[in-house]
């Protein structure tokens, strides 16, 4: 057997499914801050920037969408979750803003990212995507 | 109401994942990707791979913390699409000869765009048929939507 020819920087992006683009777009963009990278209409990919990375996003009805089958249901999911890093996070006005915005909030807790344990909010975008937001290490916890 | 969010997105930091079978989904993202394994919470039934800088979590639908997904993912139907790690060096007749040494099944392969521009990718399948993107080093340039 061959060993690895490559090593591993980390995620690049991740690509969610959905039924109704336009408001995936304003949540990703008008409410947690992304900005918009780029479309292909002819592929039906919409691509907004977190930070670092990328989350893109494919209309079910458009080409790249229609090859994962029908919309994904509210359970049955393949991706449980994925987390942004957030800075700073302070709990009182992520909350007070995220509410403002008519935004689902879950529970703060501490939770394990990449970086260490630190405070998460857990979200919900339009079509019922669970969105963690992590704010940095906490030192008290680490 | 505030029009701008009260912080900055620095990046993503983890995927979780829901699986039938951890185990075999372990070995895959260890043995074949190259993670490794930084926490397993067993009462949770979560176990932390490390890709890089990030945490791809595989948790399984029957624990604590999968179980609140409902059912199992199907093969179509799914919220997720695909993900990308990025990785270096991209020398894809290399890739393609590991991977076809642990039986993976490549489904594309090609020039696309990225979080730090255009590179190299070449997706395949995982053994719960989630497609994963390995990503090569991209040349910076910027899309302008």
């Amino acid at each position: 057997m061959t060993a690895r020819p490559f090593s591993m920087k980390g995620l690049d992006h991740v690509v969610i499914r959905c039924t109704d683009v336009q408001a995936m777009l304003h949540f990703y963009q008008d409410v947690l801050g992304c900005t918009l990278e780029d479309i292909d209409k002819d592929l039906g990919l919409y691509q907004v920037r977190a930070g670092s990375h990328l989350i893109d996003l494919v209309p079910i009805d458009e080409p790249m969408g229609k090859s994962g089958g029908p919309a994904p249901g509210r359970d049955g999911h393949n991706m449980d979750h994925f987390a942004i890093q957030v800075e700073p996070y302070d709990d009182d006005s992520i909350r007070a803003y995220l509410s403002g915005h008519g935004v689902e909030l879950g529970s703060t807790l501490i939770r394990g990212g990449a970086e260490g344990e630190g405070p998460a909010i857990y979200i919900k975008d339009p079509e019922g995507n669970t969105v963690e937001l992590k704010g940095p290490p906490d030192p008290a916890y680490n | 109401m505030s029009s701008k969010p009260p912080y900055d997105m620095i990046g993503l930091d983890h995927l979780v994942i829901r699986c039938k079978d951890q185990d075999a989904m372990a070995r895959f993202y260890c043995d074949v990707i190259g993670g490794t394994v930084d926490r397993h919470n067993e009462p949770f039934g979560l176990l932390q791979i490390r890709v890089g800088a990030h945490l791809l979590d595989l948790i399984t639908v029957d624990g604590k913390l999968g179980a609140r997904g409902g059912a199992a993912p199907g093969q179509e139907a799914r919220n997720l699409d695909h993900f990308a790690i990025q990785i270096t060096p991209f020398d894809e007749e290399a890739l393609r000869a590991h991977l076809a040494a642990h039986n993976v099944t490549i489904v594309d392969a090609g020039d696309r765009y990225g979080a730090e521009g255009t590179g190299p990718s070449i997706y395949f399948l995982d053994p719960e048929e989630n497609i994963v993107e390995l990503k090569g080093p991209s040349d910076g340039v910027r899309a302008s939507a």
